[in-house]
């Protein structure tokens, strides 16, 4: 459960973005935070909208990624919301941000680990395996495991090594 | 040649069949909704092509069916046998089907998405099945660049199946969870572990003779084997439990296990109208009783055939023409008798 970052207590289940020194700051807060919090001014009614990730929150100035309408296939913010289909690849682009919030709504994780088409697997996969690679290195050095953790360290410098080369 | 389903795989006192499918799509061209007439054409002469072009194997193995020479049984057929959908062949989309010759592999062209490859085979065969898609998809890749981006994997028109867009699946039987009711929290467990559970013929179907399909509903984050392998783990737990309560059920009171089997195997031998449900009802007990053995006249591979064979499409391809309902329901006790009385 993500908690509201005003109250620290509730869940929170309002996500908006504004723009605050030309820095994009996220906020995610609980429908009463939002509420009471003049300064955030949400429309409830829109709430619902958050769901998908579509920020529909009064009084903040400027939100860069609401791009209403993919240029490529046509596709609009309100017709995806109505059917959850997109018009073609162009739209995850597009929709970007609304994507993101939703498919961790959907798979709770947003990052894809399957397959890799052949055309590009070569330096993909190696830029995978080197994440996984200095992940597992942090967690023996974090459980005092150094034997494995040189052992580790080994295979990040060899396949390093290769990539200059 | 003999069709897949006529075949026993690995488990398959409980686990009917596995299916694995692969949503792919075409890069730089819209999804299928949004497609016009001449790319939906454009794409099913490529992907004909990708399979085809230089390649006598695959063109030993796969035909391709296009879907405006079908009548409507041929049509309710492919359908039944889970080979197209229902909303493909409702749509007006310039589509068709790349199908092997024992009906185990298929391409199905301009559905939801693209592409969507599929494997199924008898029992437990989920990697086996996946094996297959993802050499296909290897083959196909050769010659098609499909939509793909490094952080959220193949796309797909519906942001739900992204990431591997794999669905993978199993049909399984289950008559003493059901009739104990044990089945509910395992049901419940299993919503909760990401997975879905349907009937039978798919969405927002209900179980109809005690037959539940499980597949999985999370595609991203995880690697296609991964995602296999939690529908096995899962699945083999669900066997043991579905084993124990047959055995129970038989010691606990044999003789009303038994009568309640051969009260189902006498109808299905002798009755003369027999609607869909009713005789996946009875098949259900007839199959319990040939995977304990209680049952030796006929084989589990007989009870497979009829239960694909029953539906109406399946039933007017025998007959060659169309039926009204009650001429099916005769027809359809003809054939189970037909089957039940082979020996």
């Amino acid at each position: 459960m993500l908690l509201c970052q005003i109250c620290k207590q509730r869940e929170a289940t309002v996500h908006f973005t504004r723009i605050i020194n030309q820095q994009k700051v996220e906020m995610y807060v609980c429908e009463q935070c939002a509420r009471e919090n003049n300064d955030i001014k949400v429309n409830i009614n829109k709430l619902l909208h958050s769901i998908m990730g579509i920020d529909n929150v009064e009084g903040v100035e400027e939100q860069p990624f609401m791009i209403k309408k993919c240029e490529n296939c046509g596709m609009t913010v309100e017709e995806f919301n109505k059917t959850g289909m997109l018009g073609c690849p162009k739209c995850y682009e597009v929709f970007d941000e609304s994507i993101k919030t939703m498919l961790k709504r959907i798979h709770g994780n947003v990052k894809h680990h399957g397959k890799i088409p052949g055309k590009l697997s070569g330096k993909i996969q190696e830029a995978r395996t080197l994440n996984d690679l200095k992940t597992r290195l942090k967690h023996c050095v974090q459980n005092e495991d150094y034997e494995q953790a040189a052992q580790i360290r080994d295979k990040i410098r060899a396949i390093e090594k290769n990539k200059e080369h | 040649m003999n069709k897949w389903y006529i075949d026993k795989g690995p488990d398959s006192d409980v686990v009917i069949s596995s299916r694995v499918r692969l949503a792919r799509n075409v890069k730089n061209y819209p999804f299928p909704h949004k497609t016009t007439p001449d790319m939906q054409q454009e794409i099913v002469e490529k992907t004909k092509e990708a399979l085809f072009a230089g390649n006598q194997k695959m063109l030993e193995i796969f035909r391709y069916i296009d879907f405006a020479h079908l009548d409507t049984i041929d049509k309710a057929v492919l359908v039944e046998k889970h080979l197209v959908s229902k909303e493909l062949l409702e749509s007006n989309r310039f589509s068709g089907l790349l199908l092997s010759n024992d009906e185990q592999i298929s391409i199905m062209i301009n559905e939801e998405d693209h592409l969507r490859i599929q494997c199924m085979a008898t029992g437990m065969q989920l990697s086996k099945a996946w094996e297959i898609c993802n050499n296909l998809d290897d083959l196909l890749s050769e010659k098609m660049d499909f939509a793909w981006f490094e952080n959220i994997g193949y796309l797909t028109s519906c942001p739900t199946n992204i990431g591997t867009a794999i669905r993978a699946s199993i049909m399984m039987h289950l008559p003493a969870l059901t009739i104990t009711g044990y089945i509910k929290p395992i049901l419940e467990a299993l919503g909760k572990l990401g997975m879905a559970v349907r009937g039978l013929y798919g969405e927002n179907t209900e179980a109809s003779g005690n037959m539940y399909q499980v597949s999985n509903q999370i595609t991203l984050g995880k690697s296609e084997e991964d995602i296999i392998l939690s529908i096995k783990n899962i699945a083999q737990q669900i066997i043991e439990q579905e084993r124990t309560l047959r055995q129970e059920l038989f010691n606990q009171n044999r003789i009303r296990l038994e009568d309640k089997i051969f009260r189902s195997f006498g109808i299905l031998r002798n009755a003369r109208l027999m609607d869909t449900k009713e005789t996946l009802k009875l098949l259900s007990d007839v199959r319990l009783g040939v995977d304990m053995g209680i049952i030796r006249d006929i084989e589990i591979q007989d009870v497979n055939e009829i239960m694909l064979l029953i539906q109406p499409g399946g039933l007017q391809k025998k007959t060659g023409r169309v039926l009204k309902p009650d001429e099916s329901d005769s027809y359809r006790a003809e054939f189970v008798r037909q089957m039940m009385n082979r020996k």
